[in-house]
């Protein structure tokens, strides 16, 4: 190593905290976008296997809608259309208590036709006997992994709950490790034979017909006279076009979360800038000595930017490392919401890939890299001089102030321009919204020169000269104390907008929730996705419950989930008692006769999201596939914030007319005067057989379960944001120590002329705390603007959602003392150290 | 005291109407108006000059820190005002060896390594290097403190550290600013005498710029700074 890079490697050495807080700051950048790359790879991968496993070798599929496939297709695939490679498949979702939290996959399948389909499941395998499977009546079998897990050996009986239906099944085998595909893929799979599965939900129709057909011309062929064969609602289309479908519903999911984590990079960039930039000042009048005895500009570049390397790959490794860990606790968090909000998805393991430690690999040096950029320059540039005065550079400092405080007011200007765009991109939203807060960040230098202008004299007139010098060291070090107040208000309004973001949506919801829930009693069947129907509850227990004492009226609900021309369709029949009315609210349409055509089947009601993801209005026509299939005008957009990706409201008798089916998924119960919703519950629950499995709740209690999905789904937003803080918190610490540490002379000087430790420790934490609330006050036009685009453009982009705004005067008070508390806290190390540096220490250290 | 007749007549420095001025506020402070200098291989001089009177600009110039705005600079027969940046910085890693007030050591390297790296910059790093740097330290009487950094000495023993970087290239020009500006006197005193008999035992050029009589008495030749123009002034006693 040259002597060169033998002192630098030295001085980094000999700085240990300093160092430290840089790779804190690169790894915990690094770590949280990793992360959550790995907690959305994780549960995506997770998906595609289990899709695979399910999709097997099929080439193309029969989807049957909501109406699902009569039995009899399959062999008029075969004899008819001459597709011989075909399976039929019924599937569902099964939960049991002896799992709980998770729900199973329950794949019905012809164990005869099975073989060029999914040869992974192993069927005939030596574990287990086949026919058991078939002649056993309520025979299942999952892998031996699952049946170790619940505590199942072959033989025992298992009590599962299947779309809202008490079944009790036999465990007749186990089966083995998913061949090419890995244990993952076996993980939330229960395979029975199509009759059992079609007993257990009993419905004697198909979901699927799997299919193989041969490439090119001949498959055209065939698929054609396939489709010839198929009833209303049915769709051929290729395998996997529907799972690749619903993984796009993660699309905003997965960007919103992205976003965030690239904000804790942010502030990563920013610690490393501080802490380069500090290496770099103090060693100025080094770098001046070495510039006079012949060191060139070139040879000083090379020994800068090869520390921020290396601290780049260090910080970077130890991030990737941490970022792995993080991964496994967030990918529970991200699974919990996509199963509460899209689809059911196990993870059992993270998938690490060389890409994704790639990119965070790249991400992370080339962070570092970037953020020593100006720190190298400073170094580079050092004239060679013997000896150089700090206050100069203050003065450049001092001149860019007002060149910075304009373009700041450019930057804000092009982010409000970008977001005033007409376009739907969420990418155009965060690139305005991140020049929105920065804009305001950039306006830090000048907001402090003016406070310190202004309290200059009140500070010195109540505090003395301590608090006038206190003032003035504020706007001495600006190159210091600058980019920490700017990395303060970032911090601050990301965690107060965000905040306030998700405090208005959350009163948004209950208030949304105050008048949707019009029953007061509802029953539904257990579904393993909060968002999604599952079962249906059968029109004779529906007649029955109708007929309870205690009983007013009732609104029955149908909803499924349809393949359509907008992808797949979430449809919803309804047949409302007048009282629930009052539960939709119109952005668009009239009231008055909407709900009338709406009854009388002549017009459909959309969901906010559903319009504007299609960009529909009143009156625009929207096809639904069934039997017979239907094209009905819309007669209203209602505000909905159940699903994100819409829903079409029909009349029951528009159901009716499409499908043969009279199941019901959840009903709305409205009682009679004086009647106790607890009494009715029991007397209702009472109606229910056996076999029946469903949940009757008050008013009150499901209100409470969709604030506690609520307040889930917004964990992980909570965990980044907080983590995000941490990295900008760090930053901050490592800047006022930066500033400290530049002032130790002069602390000196004073400790030395009379100056108590404690007067110091009060100097400091003065200093500090006008850097606060600077940072607080402007803070509050950057929390606002963040929380402003995050619910009216990021949020409607996202989720289609319209949300009001809840924001208080505490947004006020947040901000503040959110930013004087955390710059209090940041200036407590800083303060202490310099309180008990002994003067003597200080002054020979100059 | 060994006079200037000792020095062979080929000028190692010549300065010819060298001006320069600085910008203050509004106004421009005329700190050099036409300096001539011209100084001879082996010769010890001394600058002196009040305060304020721009003898550290003076150094800086002739060190190819500072660019003069006017007037031409040679050293070693290289007219460095012509050069380029990078051809500067080469050129003092060449010719010039300094001796700051402050030492000015890098506080990461060894006191060996200090010595050792005006050489290495120059690409020539071998065992003869080594030796040179050895053998300097021990005639400083510091031979034992190679392995030490340089903030466990004294103030006294880090500025001979420095006269040895200084010479440990064989510059051909050594600039001294205020080389016992930080030392009590009793220890620059013994700073000065190694100054002195390591300059003139190797025969190398020094131009010291200093308020210190006593270093004045030690040089060949005395010139003193005034209103912005240099003088040559009686010598020592």
């Amino acid at each position: 190593m040259s002597l060169l890079g033998r002192a630098s490697r030295r001085f980094l050495l000999r700085h240990p905290g300093q160092l430290a807080l840089t790779l804190l700051g690169v790894a915990l950048g690094v770590a949280v976008v990793v992360s959550i790359d790995l907690a959305i790879l994780s549960s995506r991968a997770a998906f595609a296997a289990s899709t695979e496993t399910v999709a097997g070798r099929a080439t193309h599929a029969i989807e049957g809608g909501a109406a699902r496939l009569p039995d009899d297709l399959l062999a008029r695939v075969r004899r008819e259309a001459g597709v011989r490679a075909s399976a039929p498949v019924v599937e569902a979702y099964a939960m049991t208590r002896a799992l709980p939290g998770r729900a199973l996959r329950l794949l019905g399948i012809d164990p005869f036709s099975e073989r060029p389909f999914r040869p992974w499941l192993g069927l005939g395998g030596p574990d287990f006997d086949l026919t058991r499977l078939i002649t056993d009546a309520g025979g299942v079998v999952v892998a031996a992994e699952v049946a170790a897990e619940a505590g199942w050996r072959v033989d025992d009986p298992v009590d599962l709950i299947v779309e809202g239906r008490r079944v009790t099944a036999t465990l007749v085998g186990v089966i083995g490790e998913g061949g090419d595909l890995g244990g993952e893929a076996l993980r939330d799979l229960m395979i029975t034979d199509i009759a059992t599965a079609q007993r257990f939900l009993a419905r004697p129709r198909l979901d699927r017909i799997d299919l193989r057909l041969p490439e090119g011309a001949p498959g055209e062929e065939a698929a054609a006279r396939v489709r010839a064969l198929l009833p209303g609602g049915a769709t051929l289309a290729p395998a996997g076009a529907r799972a690749e479908e619903m993984a796009g519903m993660l699309g905003a999911f997965d960007l919103n979360l992205t976003a965030l984590s690239l904000l804790a990079l942010v502030f990563g960039v920013f610690l490393i800038y501080n802490a380069m930039t500090f290496s770099v000042v103090q060693r100025r009048e080094l770098f001046g000595g070495l510039r006079a005895i012949g060191v060139t500009r070139r040879e000083l570049f090379g020994m800068v930017i090869s520390e921020a390397a290396w601290t780049g790959v260090v910080g970077t490794v130890l991030g990737l490392a941490l970022g792995v860990a993080l991964g496994r606790g967030l990918v529970g968090l991200v699974t919990r919401t996509i199963n509460d909000l899209y689809f059911v998805v196990s993870v059992e393991s993270v998938t690490v890939t060389p890409i994704l430690l790639l990119k965070g690999g790249v991400l992370g040096v080339g962070a570092t890299l970037l953020a020593a950029l100006p720190a190298v320059r400073e170094a580079v540039l050092a004239p060679p001089r013997t000896s150089m005065v700090r206050s100069l550079g203050e003065a450049r400092a001092r001149d860019l102030v007002p060149r910075l405080g304009w373009a700041g007011v450019a930057v804000s200007l092009a982010g409000v321009a970008l977001l005033l765009l007409p376009t739907r991109s969420l990418v155009v939203g965060f690139v305005g919204l991140a020049c929105v807060v920065l804009g305001i960040a950039a306006l830090a230098p000048v907001s402090t020169v003016v406070a310190a202008r202004l309290l200059t004299p009140l500070l010195g007139r109540t505090v003395g000269i301590l608090g006038t010098m206190a003032s003035r060291g504020v706007v001495a070090a600006l190159s210091r104390t600058a980019p920490a107040i700017a990395a303060l208000v970032v911090a601050v309004s990301v965690t107060v907008g965000l905040g306030v973001m998700i405090a208005s949506f959350r009163a948004t919801l209950i208030d949304w929730l105050d008048y949707t829930l019009q029953a007061d009693i509802y029953v539904a069947p257990p579904s393993a996705v909060a968002s999604r129907s599952a079962g249906t509850l059968p029109p004779e227990l529906v007649q029955r419950m109708s007929d309870t004492p205690g009983v007013a009226g009732v609104s029955t609900l149908r909803a499924a989930e349809v393949p359509s021309e907008y992808g797949e369709l979430r449809i919803v029949a309804l047949d409302l008692d007048p009282r629930g009315e009052a539960a939709y609210r119109f952005r668009a349409g009239d009231p008055a006769t909407a709900f009338a055509r709406f009854r009388a089947g002549e017009a459909l009601l959309v969901s906010e999201p559903f319009a504007y993801r299609h960009g529909l209005g009143v009156g625009d026509r929207v096809r639904i596939p069934g039997a017979e299939g239907v094209e009905l005008p819309i007669a209203a957009v209602f505000t909905d914030f159940g699903s994100d990706q819409g829903v079409v409201l029909m009349g029951r008798v528009v159901w009716d007319r499409l499908f043969d089916d009279a199941g019901v998924t959840s009903l709305g119960i409205f009682l009679a005067e004086g009647a106790r919703t607890r009494e009715v519950i029991a007397a209702l629950e009472a109606t229910v057989g056996a076999d029946q499995a469903v949940f009757i709740n008050s008013n009150r209690r499901l209100r409470e379960g969709s604030l506690v999905v609520f307040d889930r789904t917004f964990a992980i937003t909570g965990v980044l944001r907080a983590l995000a803080f941490v990295v900008a918190f760090i930053g901050v610490i490592s800047a006022l120590m930066a500033l400290q540490l530049e002032r130790a002379r002069e602390l000196g000087v004073l400790r030395a002329n009379g100056l108590t430790p404690r007067q110091v420790w009060g100097l400091v934490t003065a200093q500090t705390g006008l850097m606060g609330v600077v940072a607080g006050v402007l803070a509050i036009p950057a929390g606002l603007a963040l929380a402003v685009v995050m619910i009216f453009v990021v949020n409607k982009r996202s989720f289609g959602w319209t949300l009001e705004m809840t924001v208080g005067p505490e947004l006020l008070v947040q901000s503040v003392a959110l930013a004087v508390l955390a710059a209090l806290a940041a200036g407590i190390w800083p303060a202490w150290r310099m309180s008990r540096t002994s003067p003597a220490v200080a002054l020979r250290n100059e | 005291m060994t006079g200037s007749s000792g020095a062979t007549r080929s000028p190692v420095v010549r300065l010819t109407g060298v001006r320069k001025s600085f910008p203050e506020g509004d106004r421009v402070r005329d700190v050099l108006l036409g300096v001539e200098i011209e100084i001879d291989r082996g010769e010890f001089v001394v600058l002196l000059g009040p305060s304020g009177s721009g003898k550290s600009t003076l150094l800086n110039l002739v060190a190819g820190i500072d660019a003069p705005d006017a007037g031409s600079i040679w050293i070693a027969g290289n007219e460095i005002a012509r050069l380029d940046e990078r051809e500067r910085t080469l050129f003092r890693r060449a010719h010039l060896g300094f001796v700051f007030q402050f030492y000015n050591l890098i506080p990461t390297l060894t006191v060996e390594e200090n010595l050792l790296l005006p050489i290495e910059l120059q690409g020539r790093v071998g065992t003869e290097a080594r030796e040179r740097a050895r053998s300097l330290l021990d005639r400083v009487g510091l031979a034992d403190r190679a392995g030490t950094f340089p903030d466990r000495l004294s103030g006294g023993e880090q500025q001979r550290i420095a006269l040895c970087r200084a010479l440990v290239h064989e510059p051909d020009l050594i600039l001294a600013d205020e080389p016992t500006g930080n030392l009590d006197p009793e220890t620059g005193e013994r700073v000065l005498d190694l100054l002195d008999e390591l300059v003139r035992a190797d025969g190398r050029t020094l131009l010291a710029v200093t308020h210190s009589a006593t270093l004045a008495a030690r040089a060949d030749r005395v010139l003193r700074l005034e209103g912005g123009r240099v003088v040559e002034a009686a010598p020592a006693p």
